[in-house]
């Protein structure tokens, strides 16, 4: 299912954020999760995957570590404290967010 | 060079050479493999599987920017190339004031000479002392707001960038006129009064209050060139979307 970028745009570090929150995840398997969790809504192009991630790790909220997977190297990223700071504030301003939101669509206004 | 080759030289073109490209290359090239596996696994043709693990990938053009902007961002935090940028700038900051002089000098700017000589010319003092304190603190922070406009805090770098140039020329002016009328470092009040009062000083506007203002002015140029650099940034970026 498709739905307009503008709609998704801001929501991919709290989705990534979350996904961390649960466990360690390398690149592929996060773009995975991502896509199986929200029925390929919230798919990404999976080149730009990486710099978001990256951007994440310079601003503290993950971190990043290799571990030996199938006889190889493979990074694998993990939620910082900071990072689950930023997550339970996004989820409580993404609540506020959504509850105003559905307020409007369903005509709370009493229209 | 196979096509997964193609696309990551693409992606990391403009990243800087060091530990994170190297890193960044491995993830690219793990995840393509997977994906690749995974289309093989599913059936996929050879050229069907590449078409479909590019088209997964996205566009390496726009890859690219991201990439580098994130390399930059990364070396931008080294503190190595921060110390590089900052001693830049100080030579950025040297020249400008040596063709200044010179500029000034062929002008016929001089302290007891010249055309125009600035002894016994308050007007002229000052008009000396705040172009070769503009000048040169501008052209060093416009280095500086574009060479660390990656850094996450681009403004407090600059700014302790010109506070490094505001040191070197306090240093340097002072420093000069201390050997030049053999009066130490430590003596300032009498210094600061030689090199203003008498005849023939080095710089004669150079009192207490110029080198707290030109503090002052460090200050606003690290704060505000860094603003300028961002908004061009935001409006070539803009325009550039606007093209897309």
């Amino acid at each position: 299912m498709k739905v307009d970028k503008e709609l998704t745009k801001g929501s991919h570090e709290l989705i990534l954020l979350k996904l961390l929150s649960r466990k360690d995840m390398y690149g592929y398997e996060l773009i995975q999760e991502m896509s199986l969790l929200s029925e390929q809504v919230f798919a990404m192009s999976q080149g730009s995957l990486y710099p978001f991630l990256h951007g994440l790790e310079d601003r503290g909220l993950i971190q990043s570590y290799t571990r030996e997977a199938g006889g190889r190297e493979r990074r694998y990223y993990r939620l910082t404290p900071a990072g689950q700071g930023a997550l339970e504030e996004k989820e409580r301003q993404w609540g506020i967010y959504t509850r105003a939101m559905e307020r409007i669509l369903k005509g709370a206004w009493g229209g | 060079m196979t096509w997964q080759d193609e696309f990551i030289k693409v992606c990391l073109k403009k990243v800087p050479a060091g530990a994170y490209r190297i890193r960044t290359e491995a993830e690219l090239r793990e995840h393509m493999e997977i994906l690749i596996q995974e289309r093989r696994a599913a059936g996929a043709g050879e050229e069907q599987l590449r078409r479909e693990v590019l088209a997964r990938m996205g566009d390496p053009a726009r890859l690219q920017k991201a990439y580098q902007a994130e390399g930059l961002r990364r070396k931008a935090l080294e503190p190595r190339y921060i110390a590089e940028c900052w001693l830049t700038s100080v030579v950025w900051m040297e020249l400008c004031w040596f063709v200044l002089y010179l500029l000034l000098a062929a002008v016929g700017f001089g302290n007891d000479s010249g055309a125009f000589p600035l002894y016994a010319h308050p007007g002229r003092t000052l008009f000396v002392g705040a172009v070769s304190a503009v000048l040169p603190t501008l052209v060093s922070g416009w280095y500086l707001s574009g060479a660390l406009r990656f850094h996450l805090h681009p403004k407090r770098m600059v700014c302790a960038g010109l506070g490094l140039i505001w040191l070197v020329i306090c240093l340097e002016q002072l420093g000069l006129s201390a050997l030049a009328y053999g009066i130490p470092l430590w003596r300032l009040g009498e210094l600061f009064a030689r090199l203003s009062g008498g005849s023939d000083p080095t710089f004669p506007w150079f009192t207490p209050l110029y080198a707290g203002l030109l503090l002052v002015w460090c200050l606003l140029v690290g704060i505000g060139l860094p603003q300028v650099r961002r908004a061009l940034d935001a409006r070539g970026a803009g325009e550039e979307a606007g093209q897309n």
